[in-house]
């Protein structure tokens, strides 16, 4: 998770930027009181990034609020109210949902698309409080900028999903000072039609995560022309950056977990959790070496480049 | 031949070279197809896979010109990739398969490639390139860390990519790897048959090394030996070749002496044996000369015996009839009866001379048993009437009447048998009895009431010159040799004879006698009784075992009383009345008188001859002209006669007229003799000089009876019979009687060649003669006494003269040294000088003749110089006026 490999791949740096002040202030406010509920915490399936996750929740609520029992279940039966009950995973959310609509749960693992489309179909999803995988494009942006500081001209292409994201990311890219170029590919477009005027007129790509395919359909030709063109592409994700990004911002299980341990331990000192899609608290940077080297881009070391981005994005309103 | 060599059945190295590299040429042919079309295919493989790989790679990289329509990167990627080696070119077609960039060199498309169908996986082989193609899809690029969903199967392709992989360098190194298998298989399979060869002949040589050695030791060459060069089996069986071949040659060598040794041994054998054979045979000669000389001897003897004989009975008989005296006319008869009897001793003399030597020969032939025993037991009967002995023959009717075999010795049989009972009995009777025994064999029981034998004198009776005892002897006379004839005789037809005799109380001699019975005509049945009247049981058996052949009832009668009811009560077809010597003759007589008196129906009398001629009052013969008077015993034939009413005279009246007679005699003067003698029978004849005349007569008319000389020019008599009797010819089975000086051992066999009846020798008797004529002319009764008498009418002179021409031709032969035809001369003077028995002169000719058959010419010139004189004072004494 730390560092890069001796290969020169990409290098996973975990910065808990914001769990430091959030832990003091749960302190400081005193230790919320560990009821006696327990949390279940309900797993989609054994995949590993659900486990890594789980795994993360409960060692870092062991490590909140020590005494609360967590429970991993695979499927949800009839659990107290009083219990806490925690989803990991699209498919445990939409399972905890139809057991129980009425109570308010966290999920965890979710993307905002698919928080998005549950809600429209479940109006009572609201009072349930979610983590969000996808990081706010002011991250995308702010790692952009800092990365390549001299870039005038930033591309990106969204989809039917993220294209809703498209006015905050074109904000925030003035913001730091970019030209925001922005396509919308719409399916069935040619990719390349659409990607190509954009990424050769740009000095940088961001990429914003869409559906699956849609990711899977764009980042070929994405990174394709933007090695063509030069053009260096901040990705949603580390695959992105393992695919041929320079650099990405991303959460990984671990993060989620963290957020998920603290948010339950909230909960059991402060009340429910907050209700909403929440952005992910906590992120983590990969870097591409030799898409920086291809491209001439002098990649700052691993902590300075952590600190500089926790600074620029502190610096941002 | 030429190709024998090449016959894996008889060549062993090809069979052992065709083991070793036929599975080999198999295995190196499959080896190499396999290898070939493998690395065929491995070479086309590898142009396919890097084909694959190639468009494999370029699908993948050529999604995005394809996809941006890049026809400037798709056509330097696809001159690229044709410039690599291997690759003809390549092609990119859209996604509606319609060409977008084709490299230079790239197939084009036509008939067998059409670029709008879609290949698929498959791939084209034309000619000599080879056509792939891909799908080109726009690759997703999972750039998700967490996807929610897996990425899906690839959409429709951007495009398509073909290329063609050129195989011309595949085709050029499938040739070679052609060439390279073909060349390393032959190379294998060639080193392969040789070292098969090689293996092969290290195998066959020493193979073939044994079979010449084992060749050679069969043609015979034992020193032969095989030769050794390994230690394998072939060694071993090599080795013990040799040692069969040690133990051969030992073997062999140890033969040869011992053949060699033997062979000595055999040749001092055979020499041995040679001188052996030298000396029997020189033995044997001596035998046969003393033989012959004995037989000559016996021979001459014979007649030196007979011929005073003859003159003495000649003699005697003319003295008899000149005389008047009746006491001198006695002694002249009993003078003459001596010199029978003497004659008759001289005859069996030469017949068991003839036994003892072999040369009694005799043909079996088809003969009537019943007459042969009639005749035999018939002639015999007077004597033994004459001492009023009776005389019973009884032939029981199961006995066939013919048979085949040898007549002459059961007449001679029955002769001895019969004639010692006759001779032994002084009172009683003899009695004849044939039958069957449970064999099917000829009995005969000869049984008499005579003098019987001792029994320590049995067992010698049928032994030569052995009488009873020698009061015998002195009582009987006779040689003795009567019954080792007939014994002789019994053994020679396969037969037994026994002997039963008690002294004083009579002899039964038992003969049985194994003869071939044939069928015969069955004499004429008579309907009707026959009544048999005799006082005398036996005669009653007798008559009814006779007459029971001819009549369908037989009934005896013993006494007159019986007779007359037996007349009384029935109508006999016939009545048979037999005289019995037991009975007093007056009694018999009146009874006969009664009988034929009164009887109306045919009457035979069957009685002794003697007592027809001397108890029967003539009146009585002349009263019943009807009735028949048959000398007792009567035959068969006797009785048919009679009872077909065939008229018989006085039994002294014999009749040969009508007969008719062939007489072959080369010698004039004999063939007179006998021409005269039948002319006073009444008989008719024809005469013949010759053997050739004999054939022609014979050839022209039926005779019955031939009277045949045996030796005669150019056709002897056999060699005229040999012709007369081939089957089919006129007088095949007319009877013959031969008559010859010669009874020798050739002669007997010579007549076994011929039907003979009779053998008479000369000088014939001239009542043997007539009584032969009338036997075998079927005519009963004797000889008339006014046949006989040629003495007186025949005249002198011309016998005497032929006498005269038969010495002069005699010693005209030996001054020739011609013996054949003095041998023929002295035959006929033989029997010239035998016709009045003149003493001297025949006992002259008969020595002439004995020495001129043994080849002694001078003493038989001595001889014919005497017989001249004696001639010439013979006919002094009997021709001149004063005789």
């Amino acid at each position: 998770m730390k560092g890069s490999d001796s290969r020169g791949g990409p290098r996973r740096q975990p910065y808990l930027v914001w769990s430091f002040p959030w832990a003091w202030v749960w302190v400081c406010c005193g230790a919320p009181s560990l009821a006696d509920a327990d949390v279940r915490l309900l797993l989609a399936n054994e995949t590993p990034y659900y486990r890594a996750a789980a795994d993360s929740f409960r060692h870092h609520l062991g490590r909140l609020a020590p005494g609360v029992a967590v429970s991993i279940h695979s499927v949800a039966n009839d659990w107290p109210a009083e219990d806490i009950l925690v989803s990991i995973g699209s498919p445990a959310l939409t399972e905890l949902r139809a057991r129980y609509p009425d109570r308010a749960a966290l999920h965890l693992f979710i993307t905002s698309d698919f928080w998005r489309e549950q809600s429209l179909r479940d109006p009572g999803l609201g009072n349930n409080t979610a983590v969000a995988l996808d990081q706010p494009p002011q991250r995308l942006l702010t790692l952009a900028r800092l990365l390549v500081p001299e870039a005038h001209t930033l591309s990106a292409v969204l989809g039917p999903h993220s294209s809703q994201h498209g006015a905050e990311l074109s904000g925030g890219a003035i913001a730091l000072g970019f030209e925001p170029r922005i396509g919308i590919l719409a399916p069935g477009d040619n990719p390349i039609a659409t990607l190509w005027p954009l990424i050769s007129a740009s000095q940088i790509t961001v990429t914003l995560p869409d559906s699956a395919d849609f990711n899977r359909a764009v980042a070929r030709w994405l990174l394709q022309l933007s090695f063509r063109a030069k053009i260096p592409v901040i990705g949603f994700s580390r695959a992105y950056t393992d695919a041929g990004a320079l650099a990405s911002v991303y959460s990984t299980p671990e993060n989620i977990g963290q957020q998920g341990a603290e948010l339950v331990a909230e909960r059991l000192a402060h009340g429910p959790f907050p209700p909403g899609l929440l952005p992910p608290r906590y992120y983590t940077l990969a870097t591409n070496a030799t898409v920086a080297e291809a491209l001439g881009i002098v990649l700052p070391a691993t902590a300075a480049l952590q600190n500089r981005y926790a600074a620029a994005l502190q610096e941002q309103p | 031949m030429k190709f024998a060599a090449f016959d894996i059945r008889r060549n062993l190295q090809l069979r052992l070279l065709a083991i070793g590299s036929l599975p080999l040429l198999l295995i190196t042919a499959l080896l190499t197809g396999y290898s070939i079309h493998g690395r065929h295919g491995d070479i086309l493989r590898k142009v396919e896979e890097s084909g694959a790989h190639m468009i494999d790679y370029l699908s993948k990289t050529v999604d995005f010109a394809l996809y941006s329509s890049n026809l400037a990167l798709l056509t330097s990627m696809a001159d690229t990739i044709a410039a690599v080696p291997g690759i003809r070119g390549v092609t990119f077609l859209d996604r509606q398969r319609q060409v977008m960039v084709a490299s230079a060199d790239f197939p084009a498309s036509g008939p067998n490639l059409d670029l709008t169908q879609p290949l698929g996986m498959a791939v084209r082989e034309m000619r000599d390139v080879l056509i792939l193609e891909r799908g080109v899809y726009a690759v997703p690029m999972e750039v998700d860390d967490y996807p929610a969903t897996a990425a899906g199967p690839p959409r429709a392709p951007l495009g398509w990519v073909v290329i063609a992989m050129d195989l011309t360098e595949a085709r050029r190194a499938q040739h070679e790897t052609v060439v390279s298998s073909i060349g390393i298989g032959a190379g294998v399979l060639g080193t392969a048959l040789l070292m098969a060869l090689v293996l092969s002949r290290s195998v066959v040589t020493p193979i073939r090394d044994l079979t010449n050695t084992v060749i050679r030791l069969r043609q015979g060459n034992l020193a032969a030996r095989a030769q050794t060069t390994t230690r394998d089996e072939l060694a071993h069986l090599a080795a013990g070749i040799n040692h069969l071949a040690d133990a051969v040659e030992r073997s062999q060598l140890d033969l040869k002496q011992q053949v060699a040794q033997a062979t000595r041994d055999l040749s001092r054998t055979l020499d041995e044996l040679r001188t052996k054979n030298q000396e029997l045979e020189i033995a044997g000669e001596r035998a046969e000369t003393a033989n012959r000389a004995k037989t000559d001897f016996l021979a001459r003897m014979s007649h030196e015996l007979r011929t005073p004989l003859t003159s003495i009975q000649g003699f005697v008989r003319l003295l008899e009839r000149d005389l008047q005296n009746a006491a001198d006319r006695n002694y002249c008869h009993i003078i003459d009866q001596a010199s029978v009897s003497l004659l008759a001793m001289i005859d069996d003399i030469l017949e068991f001379t003839k036994l003892q030597v072999g040369a009694e020969s005799s043909r079996a032939e088809p003969f009537d048993v019943l007459e042969c025993i009639e005749d035999c037991v018939r002639l015999l009967a007077p004597a033994a009437h004459a001492k009023g002995v009776e005389v019973y023959l009884d032939i029981h009717p199961a006995v066939p009447a013919r048979a085949f075999g040898h007549a002459r010795w059961l007449r001679q049989i029955l002769a001895n048998l019969v004639g010692n009972a006759v001779k032994f009995t002084p009172h009683g009777h003899v009695l004849v009895l044939c039958g069957l025994d449970p064999a099917g064999h000829f009995s005969i029981t000869v049984s008499d009431t005579g003098i019987g034998i001792e029994p320590d004198q049995q067992q010698q009776i049928f032994a030569a010159f052995v009488q009873a005892d020698t009061g015998i002897a002195r009582r009987f006379g006779g040689t003795g040799l009567g019954l080792a004839i007939a014994h002789r005789h019994v053994e020679l037809l396969g037969g037994t004879i026994e002997l039963r005799s008690n002294p004083d109380a009579g002899s039964d001699f038992r003969v049985s006698l194994p003869l071939q019975w044939q069928s015969a005509a069955t004499p004429p049945q008579h309907a009707g009784q026959v009544l048999i009247y005799d006082t005398d049981a036996r005669g009653r058996n007798s008559a009814r075992s006779l007459l029971q052949r001819l009549f369908d009832d037989a009934r005896v009668l013993a006494t007159f009383d019986d007779l007359i009811d037996a007349m009384a009560d029935t109508a006999p077809a016939a009545l048979v009345i037999n005289w019995s010597l037991g009975e007093p003759p007056e009694r018999q007589l009146m009874s006969l008188r009664h009988v034929l008196d009164e009887l109306r129906c045919p009457i035979i009398v069957q009685l002794p001859l003697r007592t027809l001629h001397e108890v029967i009052p003539r009146d009585l013969i002349d009263k019943h002209p009807n009735v028949h008077w048959l000398g007792k015993p009567a035959g068969i034939r006797d009785f048919v006669a009679a009872l077909t009413d065939t008229v018989v005279r006085s039994p002294g009246h014999a009749d040969l007229s009508g007969i008719q007679v062939l007489v072959a005699e080369d010698n004039d003067f004999s063939r007179l003799l006998l021409t005269t003698l039948l002319e006073r029978t009444g008989c008719t004849y024809r005469a013949t000089p010759d053997g050739r005349g004999a054939i022609a007569a014979c050839g022209e008319q039926k005779f019955d009876v031939i009277l045949m000389d045996i030796h005669m020019p150019e056709i002897t008599g056999i060699g005229a019979l040999l012709q007369i009797q081939q089957p089919g010819m006129l007088n095949a089975a007319t009877p013959v009687v031969v008559l010859t000086a010669d009874q020798l051992l050739d002669e007997g066999r010579e007549l076994g060649r011929v039907r003979v009846a009779r053998v008479l020798g000369k000088p014939y008797d001239e009542r043997q003669l007539l009584e032969s004529l009338l036997q075998l002319s079927g005519r009963t009764g004797a000889p008339a006494a006014e046949w006989f008498g040629s003495g007186d009418s025949m005249p002198k002179e011309p016998y005497f003269d032929e006498i005269e021409h038969l010495v002069s031709r005699t010693h005209e032969f030996l001054a020739d040294a011609d013996l054949g035809g003095a041998r023929e001369a002295c035959h006929q003077l033989a029997g010239i000088v035998a016709v009045y028995r003149l003493g001297e002169l025949e006992k002259l000719a008969r020595i002439l003749h004995a020495l001129v058959r043994v080849g002694d010419a001078e003493r038989a010139s001595a001889i014919l110089v005497k017989l001249r004189q004696e001639n010439f004072a013979m006919r002094q004494r009997t021709c001149s006026p004063t005789a």
